[in-house]
């Protein structure tokens, strides 16, 4: 390309590193052509021309969000033809990766922090498994056949059946993954983690924590999740509400239940005044609030029963919000079980 | 033109490949992967064929259909674009040739084949503070709607999905050579009908440099 001569202007525009440069804003283009200009400075002027009048033309862009795309591939996928179908296997790399799972969007996410190796699993043989691998830089979005979405973040694999999507739906995750799992009640949608386990059903999320090493973190942002200690002969159930988490750590099995740090509100505000009070007493903004963030509020009724909040908290986040009433009524609260008790002495009557 | 919008589906080249391999071996996930990442670009192409959205949206399914019926014939080594974006184009222009044929009760096949292409080009110079620009701007504008389907294509394909050149030649169906005169021709004649562009271009020259 160095001996290449430019004369015209679609001499330029023949030039693949020539059009990278110019739409693609490739650095490494760039770089050749600036170069490229300091030695030929006659052809400035050309090069510029043929530069702006590509750069002049645009063609119209038909809006398709990204959302929709889901929808249709989803759609491609639940459709295909089954029959002769063979699924593929590959082996999964034996690389100690953090272990997480993230649900989201009608669903909830679970983090493990700790390294593990992947261990075969338990009475499945790897050749009936098919894999899927992240090894990209960006987390990579899989349509699975039954129209579930897993969002698989760098370095996450799943692993499933072949027969994944008739029975069942079990996938068993090293790394992080996002999962937006579509409700079929008498097919369990099962995330497994090395040994933990989340059975998802419809809106309804569980999740298993195992108990070797490694702690889990199971937040729930929409939905409901229960989880469970999966070597324990009575499995005790710990239901998890939106905008609530579940901190399990394996080395004292202990599994406690907190809010997570930034509850995301459950219910559409459509209205500008939803969160604009004017003398509105604080019983009923409590009640908007559990509306809204699906967070349960424990207060004694009685005692604050005189008090009243005049504010627009329609900007701020939840635990804003709460702290801006509390400030205001000389309330304090503390989290109890995923709960905010909220305690204070009440308000005199004005 | 060129604000690349992200695409969240995007697969890096080894990814792609590895997902091409196990769509041949029969993983619909792997299919999907495919489908996602490359269905923003199919259907920004396919609008330009027939501006129908819901025809376009169907074409893509019933060619993502083919493709996964037909996949153990497939070859493990092809660039995934391209032979997406032909398959696109054969589907769509066949199935307008059959309403074509429904609609005149004629038979069209092997003449005067339809091959609709509106690239729905338009100018965009950011700057444009005097007439002879405006009229500069018109006359671009005229020319590129000017070019034939045909020329338009390849430039939407070489310039806009940026396809190699004899990527563009599989999708059309030309030879390389042919793709290489159509190009060039249509440059020559959208340069010799706007003249210099020197106005604008120093006018937007500060942006670049």
């Amino acid at each position: 390309m160095t001996d290449k001569q430019f004369h015209r202007i679609e001499d330029f525009w023949q030039e693949a590193s020539f059009l990278s440069w110019t739409l693609g804003k490739d650095p490494v283009a760039a770089a050749w052509w600036e170069n490229w200009l300091l030695e030929h400075p006659q052809q400035a002027p050309l090069l510029e021309e043929a530069r702006q009048l590509l750069l002049a033309v645009q063609i119209k862009e038909h809006p398709l969000p990204d959302a929709e795309i889901a929808g249709h591939v989803s759609e491609i996928i639940q459709q295909l033809p089954t029959t002769g179908g063979e699924v593929s296997w590959l082996n999964w790399r034996a690389a100690a990766i953090a272990i997480g799972v993230l649900l989201l969007s009608g669903g909830a996410w679970l983090l493990t922090r700790h390294q593990s190796s992947p261990a075969p699993l338990a009475g499945i043989p790897d050749h009936a498994l098919t894999e899927m691998v992240n090894n990209t830089g960006k987390p990579v979005t899989f349509p699975m056949k039954d129209g579930s979405t897993i969002i698989l973040e760098p370095g996450a694999h799943i692993r499933y059946s072949r027969e994944w999507g008739k029975d069942d739906r079990t996938v068993y995750l090293e790394g992080k993954a996002a999962f937006d799992v579509q409700q079929h009640q008498e097919r369990p949608f099962i995330v497994n983690t090395g040994d933990i386990q989340t059975v998802v059903l419809g809106t309804t999320f569980t999740v298993t924590a195992g108990l070797q090493h490694q702690n889990v973190l199971v937040a729930v942002q929409h939905g409901k999740v229960a989880i469970r200690k999966n070597k324990e002969a009575a499995k005790e159930e710990m239901i998890l509400l939106p905008n609530q988490e579940a901190d399990y750590e394996a080395s004292s099995g202990k599994l406690s239940k907190t809010l997570i740090p930034a509850p995301l509100a459950q219910v559409v505000v459509k209205h500008q005044e939803d969160f604009i009070f004017n003398d509105t007493p604080v019983s009923t903004v409590f009640e908007k609030l559990e509306k809204v963030y699906s967070i349960r509020l424990m207060y004694d009724t009685a005692t604050l029963k005189s008090c009243t909040i005049t504010a627009n908290l329609n900007k701020e986040a939840f635990y804003d919000k709460l702290d801006l009433i509390c400030k205001a009524l000389g309330l304090s609260y503390q989290e109890v079980d995923g709960q905010l008790m909220i305690n204070g002495k009440g308000c005199k009557n004005n | 033109m060129h604000t690349i919008r992200e695409n969240i589906y995007h697969l890096e080249e080894g990814q792609l490949l590895t997902c091409w391999q196990q769509f041949l071996e029969g993983n619909s996930e792997a299919f999907g992967q495919i489908i996602s990442c490359y269905y923003a670009a199919l259907f920004q192409y396919g609008i330009k064929i027939h501006a129908d959205k819901a025809f376009v949206q169907d074409s893509i399914q019933d060619m993502a259909t083919d493709l996964w019926s037909k996949r153990e014939r497939l070859s493990r080594q092809v660039h995934v674009k391209s032979y997406l974006f032909k398959s696109l184009r054969h589907k769509m222009i066949r199935q307008l040739q059959r309403r074509d044929v429904q609609q005149r009760h004629l038979l069209l096949w092997g003449q005067g084949a339809r091959e609709p292409f509106d690239a729905e080009f338009s100018v965009e110079a950011a700057i444009i503070d005097n007439e002879t620009d405006r009229q500069r701007k018109q006359l671009l504008h005229d020319s590129l709607k000017s070019l034939s389907p045909r020329q338009q294509e390849i430039i939407y394909l070489r310039y806009f999905q940026n396809l190699e050149h004899d990527q563009v030649a599989a999708i059309m169906k030309l030879s390389r050579v042919a793709v290489y005169n159509l190009l060039s021709s249509s440059l020559k004649r959208l340069k010799s009908q706007i003249g210099p562009l020197s106005g604008i271009a120093l006018l937007l020259s500060g942006k670049y440099f």
